[in-house]
């Protein structure tokens, strides 16, 4: 027996118009979604670049703050461009990595198209650090006698810190 | 009666699309906040360690330091320690000259506590540069400037000392390594002018002037006795602080014109946290 009873349905219009509207939908949702992903690697990327940056800075003004003094009462801070790369030279005193003496020791950081580098020479030797591998723009802006500021660009990125001698 | 429900069901999409978003920020604002926490435990160390550097800086002006078991404390007198600052001269011009027989004293200083005369020449080539020593600038910091080795100017620090002009040498203070190489007498007599300083015998400039001119009729220390002063006042000294038996510090202060001892240069080579 077949039941004669008429189902109510979609018409064929519906149905082509709610395919339609599920695939915008659906090539909607998927841009957005590799949209989002790829901000969110974007935000983080940049997120960790900005607490790498003060990392360093922070590591620069240590190596400041511990610097041997000039007769002028100064730290031993001389800043210079060579190559296309500003480097910060400061005298300090370390303790070896060899036979834990102490030792007087010069530490150059260097800025510039290679990234940012730590560059230790003493009496245990010369040691190179990367501590950044991305291109960047520095510059040193004097401040006063013993105040200096450092800016550092890339990428639509600038951060900068005052560092007092 | 279908037809508003079959268009409240396009809305899932939409919320969907909602979540997505929300999700998104929140798991961005839960990186931000984790990383600003971990920068904030990095800060709050580097605070305590700055607070430990300023008490234990404070030590060097008690007198009486409550020792614990870990931790020493030791004082040194540098007020009779020969001053750098008395090897140049600055001219009406503001040049700056070397003093040959201050240069002279530096080499047999420098001869006889490290065994390096030639170091008296580098030294006084880098003060030429400077019209003027002003304090923080310690002995370690013109040693390392000019890459002494540090085991060097170990053996340095208890023979010289830099700082201003008006820190003359105090003779009531000085070794006898130092009378011998400050007026170039023999060991017997720096023994005997050591002597003659501390019990009053030779209380004076002229008197200390005469027994010289008695070893060596040739020679008056009239002009290096500018530089001298014969008090039992302390005017520069140091504190040595340890831990475990190991020196984690340096801490250099001076008598200023007013008369309190103010920090001339501290030297951290670590700081013990606990």
């Amino acid at each position: 027996m077949i039941n004669s009873r008429k189902l109510t349905a979609f018409t064929l219009i519906e149905v082509l118009i709610s395919i339609a509207l599920t695939g915008l939908l659906i090539v909607l949702l998927n841009n957005q979604i590799t949209g989002s992903l790829k901000t969110d690697q974007k935000i983080k990327d940049k997120m960790e670049y900005k607490i790498e940056i003060e990392t360093i800075l922070a590591h620069l003004e240590a190596d400041i703050q511990t610097a041997s003094n000039l007769p002028s009462g100064y730290k031993s801070v001389v800043n210079f461009y060579l190559k296309d790369q500003l480097h910060i030279s400061i005298k300090k005193f370390g303790i070896s990595a060899i036979d834990q003496d102490l030792l007087g020791a010069e530490i150059t950081w260097k800025f510039g198209n290679l990234g940012i580098s730590r560059n230790i020479k003493s009496k245990d030797g010369k040691f190179e650090r990367y501590l950044s591998k991305k291109e960047l723009q520095a510059n040193v802006i004097p401040i006063g006698i013993n105040i200096f500021k450092l800016i550092i660009k890339c990428d639509g990125f600038t951060k900068s810190k005052l560092f007092k001698l | 009666m279908n037809a508003p429900q079959r268009k409240e069901g396009f809305l899932l999409p939409l919320a969907i699309l909602c979540i997505l978003v929300v999700s998104m920020v929140a798991i961005n604002g839960f990186g931000f906040i984790q990383q600003n926490i971990n920068q904030l435990s990095y800060k709050k160390d580097a605070l305590n360690i700055q607070e430990q550097k300023k008490q234990f800086s404070e030590l060097a002006f008690e007198n009486d330091i409550v020792e614990k078991s870990s931790y020493s404390f030791q004082h040194l007198n540098l007020s009779g320690i020969y001053n750098l600052a008395f090897i140049t001269r600055t001219d009406f011009d503001n040049e700056v000259h070397i003093v040959p027989e201050q240069l002279e004293i530096l080499k047999r200083l420098t001869e006889s506590c490290a065994g390096q005369s030639d170091l008296a020449i580098q030294i006084s080539d880098y003060l030429i540069q400077y019209q003027e020593i002003k304090r923080g600038f310690g002995l370690i910091d013109l040693l390392n400037q000019l890459s002494v080795p540090l085991n060097i100017s170990i053996k340095l620090l208890p023979c010289i000392r830099i700082l201003p002009k008006s820190y003359k040498l105090n003779l009531n203070l000085a070794s006898e390594k130092t009378l011998m190489a400050y007026f170039n007498i023999n060991n017997s007599n720096a023994k005997k002018l050591s002597q003659y300083i501390s019990d009053g015998t030779t209380p004076n400039h002229d008197s200390i002037n005469l027994f010289i001119t008695k070893i060596n009729s040739e020679k008056t220390v009239i002009p290096k006795l500018r530089n001298t002063v014969i008090s039992s006042q302390l005017d520069h000294k140091a504190t040595v602080l340890e831990y475990k038996g190991e020196t984690f510090a340096y801490l250099d202060t001076t008598l200023d014109k007013e008369g309190s001892w103010v920090e001339n240069r501290n030297f951290f080579l670590w700081v013990p946290v606990d």
